[in-house]
């Protein structure tokens, strides 16, 4: 039996919610020696300025990295880049990689989502998604090269891209599947307002509307065919169509799955079926909520860790999370489905359920925001205490 | 002794300063931060630096 001081952390994903992960570790009082194993080839790094600085800035910035180096150092952390996990095996505590195998005594899985593609535009040259910093890089190359850009999915995503294709003079057209953009999120009133904000800004938004086909010449996309039957020019086309967890390597490893998403299952301490192992970020389900976003994937992951190293915190937060369209700053907080939409004007939607506030989302209404945040997060607090 | 500088045009008023030294921090009415007190004695200088860093906008710097 190894020692206290001796036992191992392992965490595989190096992103935001692992790297919390090792921080809310070694705050818990975790003294053993702690790796994190992350696929690219990167020092960890933040995804929200992928799709805002790093396609709008002059010259493409460096990676934005999540924590500097005396940071890392500080914490003790073994970092090994380029190393894929490929296999699980719960039984004898081991985790499989391209770089051989680690033993963990403690694991933290945090392995993010990939970006969704569309198969058929699988290869063909010009035809991007938006998950990594290469992603960003190449997106951007992209837009510096382009006059016209199709850009498939209106969500948070394929929103920024296009403020910044439009910030560079480009022609482009949003294309959404379902009705207005986010309006299973926000429903239909704030939705409205966010698909003002695109047309303001010059965006040719379709609505109800998918990509049928794709031309392409040897130098890349050329045409895309739509289901209403146009065909629209294209330089480059951008795919924003959502992401799926990356758990195809958790396959067989006894860690259970949820059959509808393939979110891996863990109850609000963060726990999975598996003994030892904890989940945090894009890749949780918890109790059957999976959040795609910054805040809960950073609280996500310190609790994970924390609880990995011995605590027993539930992670209980409210939802938050923000954007920029168009020079407009968005924000989202709390419950925003399922109740009753309220537009006060000025850009600040209220969402209300039998009476109470529930959520609500700003368009450059910050204060708003805030005192409804900071309201719902005291009624959290309250409840947990209670 | 080090001081805190914040860049109200970049906070996005996400709060992760607030959550790890709201005794520094706070995001105020306007939903952006304040910074309660700018000069940081050196005992506190880690926990600051460390909530500095949790900025996904980077919005904070210590200067000193
Ligand atoms: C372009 C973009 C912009 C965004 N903007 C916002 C925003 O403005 N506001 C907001 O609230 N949220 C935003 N988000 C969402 C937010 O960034 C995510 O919720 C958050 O990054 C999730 O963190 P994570 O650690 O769970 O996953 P990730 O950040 O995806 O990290 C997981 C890491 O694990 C690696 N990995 C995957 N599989 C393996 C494996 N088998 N072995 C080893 N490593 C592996 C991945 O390569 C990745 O580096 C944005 C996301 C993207 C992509
Ligand atoms: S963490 Fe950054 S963006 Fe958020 S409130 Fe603090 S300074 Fe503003």
């Amino acid at each position: 039996m190894s020692s206290p001081h001796h036992r191992h952390l392992l965490v595989v994903g190096a992103g935001l919610a692992g790297i919390r992960a090792v921080e809310g570790a070694r705050a818990a009082g975790w003294a053993g020696p702690v790796t994190v194993v992350g696929d690219e080839p990167h020092a960890p790094y933040d995804r929200p300025p992928l799709s805002k600085a790093v396609l709008s800035a002059e010259e493409p910035p460096a990676v934005p990295a999540l924590r500097s180096s005396e940071v890392l150092e500080t914490l003790q952390v073994r970092h090994l880049s380029g190393v894929r996990a490929v296999a699980l095996d719960t039984e004898r505590r081991t985790v499989t990689t391209t770089a051989g195998e680690l033993g963990y005594d403690a694991l933290v899985v945090a392995t993010g989502s990939a970006a969704t593609t569309l198969p058929e535009l699988a290869g063909v040259r010009g035809v991007h998604v938006l998950r990594s910093y290469d992603d960003a890089l190449a997106v951007r190359e992209a837009l510096t090269r382009s006059q016209e850009v199709v850009i498939v999915g209106a969500g948070f995503i394929g929103s920024e891209i296009a403020s910044a294709a439009r910030a560079r003079g480009i022609d482009v057209t949003l294309v959404e599947a379902g009705g207005r953009p986010l309006e299973r999120a926000v429903g239909t009133g704030a939705a409205a307002r966010l698909m003002q904000l695109h047309t303001d800004a010059g965006v040719r938004l379709l609505t109800a509307t998918t990509v049928s086909g794709i031309r392409s010449t040897d130098l890349g996309v050329d045409k895309v065919e739509l289901s209403s039957g146009e065909t629209l020019a294209a330089d480059a086309v951008v795919l924003g169509i959502g992401a799926r967890p990356a758990t195809a390597w958790l396959r067989d490893s006894g860690v259970a799955l949820d059959p509808r998403t393939g979110g891996v299952l863990c109850d609000s301490r963060l726990a999975t079926s598996a003994p030892a192992v904890w989940s945090a970020g894009d890749i949780a389900c918890v109790d059957g909520v999976r959040s795609e976003h910054w805040t809960a994937a950073g609280e996500q992951g310190r609790v994970a860790g924390a609880n990995a190293a011995g605590a027993a915190e539930a992670f209980a937060s409210v939802p938050f999370a923000w954007s920029t369209w168009h020079g407009h700053r968005i924000q989202v907080v709390g419950e925003t489905t399922a109740a009753d939409e309220e537009d006060h004007g000025d850009g600040f939607v209220l969402y209300r359920r039998e009476g109470s506030a529930v959520g609500a989302l700003g368009i450059d209404s910050p204060g708003p925001v805030a005192r409804l945040r900071r309201a719902l997060n005291a009624q959290l607090a309250g409840a947990g205490a209670s | 002794m080090s001081a805190i500088e914040a860049d109200k045009t970049v906070c996005e008023g996400i709060g992760m300063c607030e959550a790890q030294a709201d005794d520094y921090f706070q995001v105020g009415d306007d939903g952006l931060v304040d910074v309660l007190t700018d000069e940081v004695p050196d005992p506190d200088r880690g926990y600051v630096k460390a909530a500095i860093d949790s900025c996904p906008v980077s919005a904070l710097r210590l200067l000193g």
